[in-house]
């Protein structure tokens, strides 16, 4: 006894109805309930599908699938983080430690060397970097919490579940918002408009703790992408 | 919390699901949610019944952890999900079991228990 294609496609739309919206998770459930009814109408070949279904899913107990969904999103954002956190000490290691470090020696010996009107510009260009390449004004979000994850856009034809809560940091917006600090606190700038020493201490600090993160949340994002491509191409446009 | 055998709803079993799964997985080079749940069921004469409920979020945790791989195959009208162990998943395994049997060895000590023929 096996299922028709057309049942197939109406136990998704059943895992749908039961909030189930990520393919990941409605693949392997189908799976699970296509096989549990026809076992069962194996055993009485006189159930109907609909009957089976219903004495399926009533396995599944009073939560029905809400807990399996609550308890894989939790997983995940334990493993996300528990990844995130890995890659953030590995950025901070031999060769990747090096990156930083030139980053930082340009900025200082190219931005820092100029006023405050070409810090303007500069100002400018992240911010419009950080529109063109996120797609929308994070920075108010980054602002307000750092730490903030947000959806990576991906073109798809169907949600995972995988691909929810992303670890992704907004680069530009950080420098932007250090930028606008500066221009509202008038005692970064020395009476020549340039940055104080203090002030450019600071931000090499913040960028030498700022691009691993940045880089992480990068790697382990394109990482997870890789993983859900190969497994459900099917979801892809 | 949770009810992970329905029809034999022991205390002493409820921590010990992810152990059987790893165990289960080692003795089998893949397996998939439905067919744990017959093993299991067939290993213990039809005692132990492991509930979806139970077992999904336990194996979506160890897969989680990085202790289990999975792997996609259609099977006709649909794709099924395979879970494999990783080399962590087999290193933890081997813990499992050790603590396992240690555990027995521990509870025949103090409470000596006889086996009833």
């Amino acid at each position: 006894m096996t299922l028709s294609k057309e049942q197939i496609q109406q136990l998704f739309i059943f895992t749908e109805k039961k909030f189930v919206r990520w393919y990941d998770l409605q693949v392997e459930l189908v799976d699970h309930l296509a096989e549990k009814i026809e076992a069962q109408m194996v055993q009485d070949p006189k159930l109907s599908f609909d009957r089976a279904l219903g004495n399926v899913y009533a396995g599944f107990g009073i939560f029905g699938f809400a807990q399996i969904v609550r308890e894989k999103e939790e997983a995940l954002r334990k493993a996300n983080n528990k990844m995130l956190w890995k890659e953030i000490g590995r950025q901070f290691t031999w060769p990747n430690l090096v990156r930083s470090l030139v980053i930082i020696s340009l900025i200082f010996t190219i931005a820092f060397q100029v006023n405050i009107k070409t810090l303007a510009v500069i100002t400018l260009a992240f911010y419009c970097i950080d529109i063109a390449f996120n797609g929308s004004f994070s920075l108010i979000k980054f602002y307000w919490n750092p730490l903030k994850k947000r959806k990576t856009k991906v073109e798809k034809k169907k949600n995972l579940l995988m691909l929810q809560n992303l670890p992704a940091f907004s680069f530009g917006s950080m420098i932007y918002w250090q930028f606008m600090l500066m221009r509202f606190f008038e005692v970064l700038f020395d009476e020549n408009n340039h940055l104080t020493t203090g002030f450019k201490i600071f931000f090499s600090l913040l960028l030498f703790i700022g691009i691993p993160i940045y880089v992480s949340g990068k790697n382990i994002s394109t990482g997870i992408l890789q993983k859900a491509k190969s497994l459900y191409p099917e979801a892809f446009a | 919390m949770y009810i992970y055998f329905v029809k034999q709803s022991n205390q002493l079993f409820k921590g010990s699901l992810t152990t059987i799964l790893l165990k289960l997985l080692s003795e089998n080079e893949k397996m998939y949610g439905y067919e744990i749940t017959k093993k299991v069921k067939e290993l213990s004469d039809g005692k132990l019944v492991l509930t979806e409920g139970a077992l999904y979020p336990s194996l979506h945790k160890l897969e989680a952890e990085g202790l289990l791989e999975v792997k996609m195959e259609n099977i006709g009208n649909r794709n099924r999900k395979y879970y494999s162990l990783t080399k962590e998943g087999k290193k933890e395994t081997a813990n499992k079991l050790k603590e396992v049997a240690a555990f027995i060895e521990q509870m025949q000590q103090i409470l000596n228990l006889k086996p009833a023929f």
